[in-house]
Formats: structure tokens, sequence, C-alpha cells
């Protein structure tokens, strides 16, 4: 088992889940509004997009494989992250295979959000490119 | 209602290239031709016929009441285009009733999407929602 490099996000930023709520089409209101993510006893600060958090994975699974195409991820949310918050992340690689001449590699990954803990945890599987001469 | 296998009115998304230079930006990553992995939840999210709001009344919630994505699963069949139509058809999988000692009763509702590219299979997106069930309502 290989340990992916550690992956960190330095602060979650409020205006990036403003423009994600347009493209998800997503109107509720915790995303976009301190005060009625507080008025709805959330949190204090806006709260980040599931699909957001579930990107940063796929940040850092690509981080570690930059030529690889990611085919899989499944993930499980296990805790908010908000406004301001920084993330860290890890993982390890769990094996590696060749299917259909590809190879594949699979990954388990998390995400803690220091002092709040573990946010997320995930599988990834990534398809690593073809070497040169066996294209 | 049986919610159990409950097919969800099809629709469909397309990711414009400013869309998609968005979108990498908002998922904190460097903006490029080939669309997020991600991308996909949001095809599916967007493109399926039924709006959020309207799929959180159809579990019998509001979407200010507090469900949450609990899990969620993407498999790429192929990669994604930025700039191309995709046809997003769903269905309701399963209802679950569970208990947590943080929310109490809920409902784990699974949904599929399915996101057709040409008439081929290009995503498959399953996202499980955690929909709060007060005992007085159950």
């Amino acid at each position: 088992m290989t340990a992916l490099p550690a992956w960190k996000l330095d602060r979650v930023d409020p205006g990036k889940m403003k423009t994600l709520a347009l493209l998800l089409a997503d109107p509720n209101p915790i995303h976009l509004d301190a005060a009625a993510a507080q008025r709805l006893g959330v949190a204090d600060r806006p709260v980040n997009q599931g699909p957001s958090t579930m990107a940063m994975a796929a940040n850092m699974a690509l981080a570690a494989f930059p030529e690889a195409r990611l085919v899989s991820l499944r993930t499980r949310l296990l805790g908010l992250v908000l406004a301001g918050d920084s993330v860290e992340g890890g993982g390890n690689v769990m094996d590696r295979k060749i299917v259909d001449g590809q190879e594949r590699v699979r990954c388990q990954l998390h995400l803690d959000v220091p002092g709040r803990g573990r946010v997320l945890e995930a599988e990834a599987v990534l398809v690593l490119p073809a070497a040169d001469g066996n294209r | 209602m049986d919610l159990a296998s409950h097919a969800l009115p099809s629709g469909s998304a397309r990711l414009e290239p400013y869309q998609n230079w968005l979108l990498h930006d908002a998922f904190y990553s460097q903006p490029r031709p080939e669309p997020h992995p991600v991308a996909a939840f949001v095809l599916a999210n967007r493109g399926i016929g039924i709006s959020l709001a309207d799929l959180f009344a159809l579990f019998g919630s509001d979407i200010n009441d507090g469900p949450l994505l609990a899990e969620s699963s993407i498999e790429l069949h192929r990669p994604l285009a930025e700039d191309a139509d995709y046809e997003v058809r769903g269905e309701i999988e399963s209802v679950e009733r569970r208990r947590s000692r943080r929310i109490g009763p809920f409902d784990r509702i699974t949904c599929r999407f399915d996101l057709f590219q040409a008439g081929d299979l290009a995503a498959t997106v399953t996202n499980v929602f955690a929909v709060p069930r007060p005992e007085s309502a159950s």
C-alpha cells in the first residue's frame, strides 16, 4: 500500500459556492447566506456544497496521478465543510490492475477539517495513460 | 406514495464552455476543455426533468428542512465533453427507514441518474439523501 502525497486547500471560498449554486441550480440558502445557515441552525457560515467537497477528493487523486483519467468516485460525506475552513487530505493506493490493456489504480481517500475531524471518505479509480510504445 | 422504483422525468443538460471554465474554478481546479469528473453530478442535477426543490417535495421534504447528501457515486463510462448535450434519465431506486443519533429517524433515499450522450451511456451518478423524518410524521 502506497501513501498518496498530502493534499491541502488553504481556504474554502464562499464566492465559489455562489457560482456553484448557479451552475447546480441549487437554491438552498445555506450555501449562499451565512444568516440563513445560522437561522436554520446548520452553521454560523455558508456550507460548502457536497459536490464541491467531492471535487476536492477528485483533485487530490488527480494531483497524485496528473495524466490519469478518473473513471469512478464513490464518496461518503461525513461532516460539513464551511466557508473559511482549510481542508487537508490523504489516502493510499489500494491496488493496481491491468484491465482491457489499461492500468487502473484504486485509491482510498479522506478529507479532514482541522479541529472538526473527518468530512469525507472516498474510493477513486483512475486509468493511467498508456506508456509510450503501448498506444 | 411508494417512492421506490419511481421514475423521474427525464431532461437534458449541456455544459457550455464558459460554464465548464466556471465549474473548474468553483471546484478549485485549473480550467481546461475537459470537464471536471464531478461535472457529471452537475449535469445530472441540472438535466433531470425535476428541480431540486420539487425532488425534495416528492420526498415529502423541503429543501430548507435540512435534507443531506450522504453519499454519492460517479461512474464515468466515457470522458465528459463540454458543449455536448446530455440526456438525463433518473429514478428513485430505494427508500430505507433508518435512525441516527444525530438526526433521529430518517429515510435513506437512493436516486440514480444516467447521462446519455448521442444515445450512449456516458456516466451514472447515484446519490443517497438522508431525509429527516420527525417521529410525529413517521
